[in-house]
């Protein structure tokens, strides 16, 4: 039967039109048989700014530089700000879906991406105690919808706190020879900083600095990198690392992040004993341990900055 | 076949229904899986003079700098201002032995990393933070370990159910051994190599889809289900749906755009795309039957076949390009201009070989950017039947008319003249016209296409010998123009002032006297024009004589016997004097009786330019 070009054409048309009104109100508009996407897009929203302020935060460590201290370089401040805008821009994001939207995000599985996005983000605004409450909230409501990366790096977030803490108090501990003569001001010190908790500050100790000294190193090493109840940050980088495959890309980060924390124990014996770990130090024979696993994960993942990588951690904390 | 509105309501229905569940199911999945940028723990990242010191006073490190050491045969003493540093407690360091302390360090560790052959520490003691960001960048699941459907996965299920819907009503569309069935392959082999993965593509495989569905149903003529045609659709689809992914992307990291803005941006990249495609389709099929190896080689590692460029080109100039371009192609204008960019570039592949895409995408853009700026242009819309002009008569000699096709594209000599033609016949009237009728769509395009037709066939009186377009044909154009809008006449319609335009074009190639001028500085052959038109439409004429000449096939006539016998004339004053004298003496032999004016008309001019 020969067929009419024009109503076949005609009927094309129709056809073309209605897919495309038909498409746009059911992929757009959220009905109820598609489901919304303008959800999906908020988190997409925070993905993008948490991606440029920790893209911005790590280059402008990995350069060598603070980003967060404006006798750094010249911009610094503009930095902390562009930094800290686009974690209070990703958490502005995910507020507007969770928890008005917890339901459809839970049936869309995405629910354990949102509060981690959400977990990690207070971390970067410095709401360390916010931070984990979510983190305990994602095992708990969308414990099943809890991803490789983002169970990781949940799990890692009390460890990766106690870097940000160890390092905060280190910077506090090397001002409290303003302090050393007024032992009053000097326990006041301590404990509005939090560097020692005040049932531990003792007579002995605010009376003898090496005393203090001892006790300030101990806490940080206890924090940062011994073994000791699997308390330290590195116990809680470990405990994440067993969460995925040994050969997942998230490795590469967790333990660089334990390298950060030898790096600040490090400093930390620095500043209270004028040098670094000794050679006998099970934190240095541990950071080494870490060293070697990160190049050997380079070679396995065929990552072409492994040289480089390797050589920055090497340098920087001599291991 | 559905052949009833209802049915295509019914399948559009369920159609979308099925690809907007899927499409959401692969939206939320990419954004599940996408990378995140891990940001490290705060740290001490900057070395301090405690960190020299340990690097100096550590044997494994820089110690043998401070003792000495040998190294290939070769002792190398210690260095003595080390040693010296190294000797003050390190609470009596000044502030400038920290400094130097800081730099010998940096010196030193980058003495091992270059005999290391590694990268040397910046000024700063760091490393370049952009060379490690991919470090930073994890996905959800480790390489090679996503559990989750791709996106094209997904939509391929979905696209195979709405497909089983069209097949009841066209069974040999999914014969894998049909004509049909062949065409549907080859369109997922295009789909089956594109990264969607980061990419919000949502409906564009379902739209290309039906889009290559349509096609066939529209042109099974072009569907010879041979391997060309399979080629077409899988190069077709996988060109333009990479360029349609690539742009959404760009659309979606854009941080200009809200989520409305990205939203709308989205839309219209796969409108386009989707336009573009069945253009491509339907235009590419007939072309690559006739030289498949012109178009269907690949040129890069992007499988941009020259069958795909074009569209591609065509894509980014409305999308990426000024302004308002897309208002001045329709949509049916685009298969005008595909074809024609194809054709000719299926004639001259080398358009294409040198700057890809940039010599089309001239053409188009200086042509969309002269219509824009004519304020008084009725039309438009006319770009893409201009589009095909340009290209193709340029095509018809393009070492002549577009030399430079590859360094200079804007040298194009048919869109010069394409260009300045438009721009003579869109200028408004002024104020002491007496003819003010406007040149529609086809009254502009036939210009044009005369005036190339002229550049194609006599390109001797327009190009001069340093190839560029003459001037003459502007000034003969506009001075035919000023002469027909001085006529005080609402008897001549703006189709025969056309057919008087392309009498005089064409005549004026015949001699090159009737482009010069005369003592009162008017063109021959344009004084002549004015001299027949002024006396047809004389005001004092008889109504019996008007009732005669006023009429299309008269004016016209009048024109093309006037520009035929002056052929043999001196064509100077004298001979436009004769003219007026022959149309004058003709006009009045209409009172008394003279019926045919055309007749006696040519042969008063022809025994007066005889005895002359």
């Amino acid at each position: 039967m020969k067929k009419n070009p024009n109503k076949l054409k005609r009927i094309s048309r129709i056809y073309s039109q209605l897919v495309f009104v038909f498409l746009l109100i059911g992929f757009m508009s959220g009905c109820p048989s598609t489901g919304g996407i303008s959800s999906i897009n908020h988190l997409r929203e925070a993905q993008v700014a948490f991606n440029e302020s920790a893209g911005l935060e790590n280059k402008i460590r990995l350069s060598g530089l603070n980003p967060f201290e404006a006798s750094d370089m010249k911009g610094a401040v503009g930095n902390t700000v562009t930094i800290k805008n686009g974690y209070a821009s990703a958490l502005i994001s995910i507020n507007k879906i969770y928890p008005s939207q917890k339901e459809q995000l839970a049936e869309d599985n995405i629910l354990g991406h949102v509060l981690f996005l959400k977990a990690v983000s207070q971390w970067r605004t410095g709401s360390f105690e916010n931070a984990l409450n979510t983190a305990k909230e994602a095992k708990k409501e969308a414990g099943d919808q809890l991803y490789p990366r983002d169970s990781a790096i949940l799990t890692a977030l009390s460890g990766l706190i106690k870097i940000d803490l160890a390092y905060k108090h280190i910077q506090k501990f090397t001002r409290i020879k303003e302090y050393i003569e007024d032992k009053e001001k000097l326990k006041k010190y301590l404990m509005d900083n939090s560097l020692i908790p005040e049932k531990e500050i003792s007579t002995e100790m605010l009376n003898d600095v090496t005393i203090l000294n001892k006790h300030f190193l101990q806490r940080i090493r206890g924090r940062l990198v011994t073994h000791q109840n699997n308390e330290d940050a590195v116990s809680d980088l470990n405990a994440a690392r067993k969460k995925v495959d040994s050969e997942h890309e998230v490795n590469l980060y967790l333990i660089q992040a334990q390298l950060t924390a030898y790096r600040n124990y490090q400093v930390a014996c620095q500043h209270i004993l004028s040098h670094g770990p000794g050679t006998d130090d099970k934190a240095l024979i541990q950071a080494r341990e870490h060293l070697n696993e990160l190049k050997k994960l380079c070679d396995y993942l065929k990552s072409p900055e492994s040289t480089n990588l390797i050589a920055y951690w090497r340098d920087l904390c001599r291991i | 076949m559905f052949t009833d509105s209802a049915s295509i309501i019914l399948f559009a229905i369920k159609s979308t229904i099925k690809l907007g569940q899927q499409a959401r199911k692969a939206y939320v999945d990419s954004t599940r899986r996408r990378e995140i940028i891990l940001p490290l723990a705060h740290y001490f990242s900057s070395p301090s003079h405690f960190d020299a010191l340990d690097y100096f006073n550590n044997s494994n490190f820089g110690k043998k700098y401070v003792e000495g050491y040998s190294l290939d045969g070769q002792i190398y003493e210690g260095s003595e201002e080390l040693k010296a540093l190294l000797e003050i407690p390190v609470t009596s360091l000044s502030e400038e032995q920290k400094r130097r302390l800081g730099i010998l360090h940096v010196k030193y560790v980058n003495l091992d990393r270059a005999r290391n052959g590694e990268l040397m520490w910046a000024d700063n003691t760091g490393i370049n933070g952009d060379e490690f960001e991919a470090v930073f960048t994890v996905g959800q699941w480790r390489s090679g370990a996503d559990p989750t459907p791709s996106v094209l996965h997904r939509m391929a299920g979905t696209l195979i159910e709405i497909g089983v819907d069209y097949a009841v009503n066209s069974p040999d569309l999914y014969d894998i051994n049909s004509k049909k069935g062949k065409a549907i392959h080859s369109f997922f082999k295009g789909l089956e190599n594109i990264d969607f993965v980061e990419t919000d593509i949502s409906e564009l495989p379902a739209r290309l889809f039906v889009a290559t569905i349509e096609t066939i149903e529209e042109s099974p003529d072009l569907i010879s289900g041979d391997l060309k045609t399979q080629e077409l659709i899988k190069v077709t689809t996988g060109s333009i749906s990479k360029n349609v992914a690539k742009k959404i992307n760009a659309i979606n990291n854009d941080r200009t755009l809200d989520v409305f803005g990205k939203r709308k941006a989205r839309l219209r990249v796969q409108d386009w795309g989707t336009l573009l495609y069945r253009s491509t389709l339907s235009s590419g099929g007939r072309l690559v039957m006739s030289a498949p190896s012109t178009f269907l080689n690949t040129k890069d590692a992007d499988d941009a076949a020259l069958i795909s460029s074009v569209g591609n080109a065509v894509l980014d100039l409305i999308l990426d390009g000024q302004d308002g371009i897309d208002d001045l192609i329709s949509r049916e204008g685009l298969e005008v201009v595909i074809s024609a960019a194809l054709k000719t570039i299926g004639e001259h592949p080398g358009i294409l070989a040198d700057i890809s895409n940039n010599a089309i995408k001239t053409v188009i853009s200086e042509l969309a950017r002269e219509l824009s700026s004519m304020e008084n242009l009725l039309t438009p819309d006319i770009l893409p039947e201009v589009v095909r002009m340009t290209l193709e008569k340029s095509g018809n000699n393009i070492e002549l008319f577009w030399p430079e096709y590859a360094d200079n594209p804007k040298k194009n000599l048919m869109l010069v003249a394409a260009k300045r033609t438009l721009t003579i016949l869109s200028r408004p009237p002024e104020d002491n016209d007496l003819w003010k009728a406007q040149f529609t769509k086809t009254d502009l395009l036939e210009v044009t296409e005369c005036v190339l037709d002229e550049l194609v066939e006599n390109p001797g009186w327009l190009i001069t010998k340093t190839n560029e377009l003459s001037e003459t044909m502007g000034e003969v154009l506009s001075a035919t123009v000023d002469v027909l809008r001085k006529q005080d006449t609402n008897r001549l319609n703006s189709s025969t002032g056309v057919e008087i335009i392309r009498a005089v074009l064409k005549t004026a190639a015949l001699r090159q006297e009737f482009v010069g001028k005369l003592s009162n500085g008017k063109v021959v052959i344009t004084a002549a024009v004015d001299v027949v038109l002024s006396e047809i439409f004389k005001k004092e004429i008889s109504s019996k004589a008007s009732w005669q000449l006023l009429r299309t096939e008269v004016i016209k006539g009048s024109i093309e016997i006037a520009m035929e016998k002056l052929l043999v004339s001196g064509l100077d004053q004298d001979a436009i004097d004769t003219l007026e004298g022959c149309l004058k003496t003709r006009i009045q032999a209409i009172d008394s009786g003279d019926t045919g004016f055309l007749e006696s008309f040519s042969k008063c001019l022809t025994d007066r330019f005889s005895n002359s």
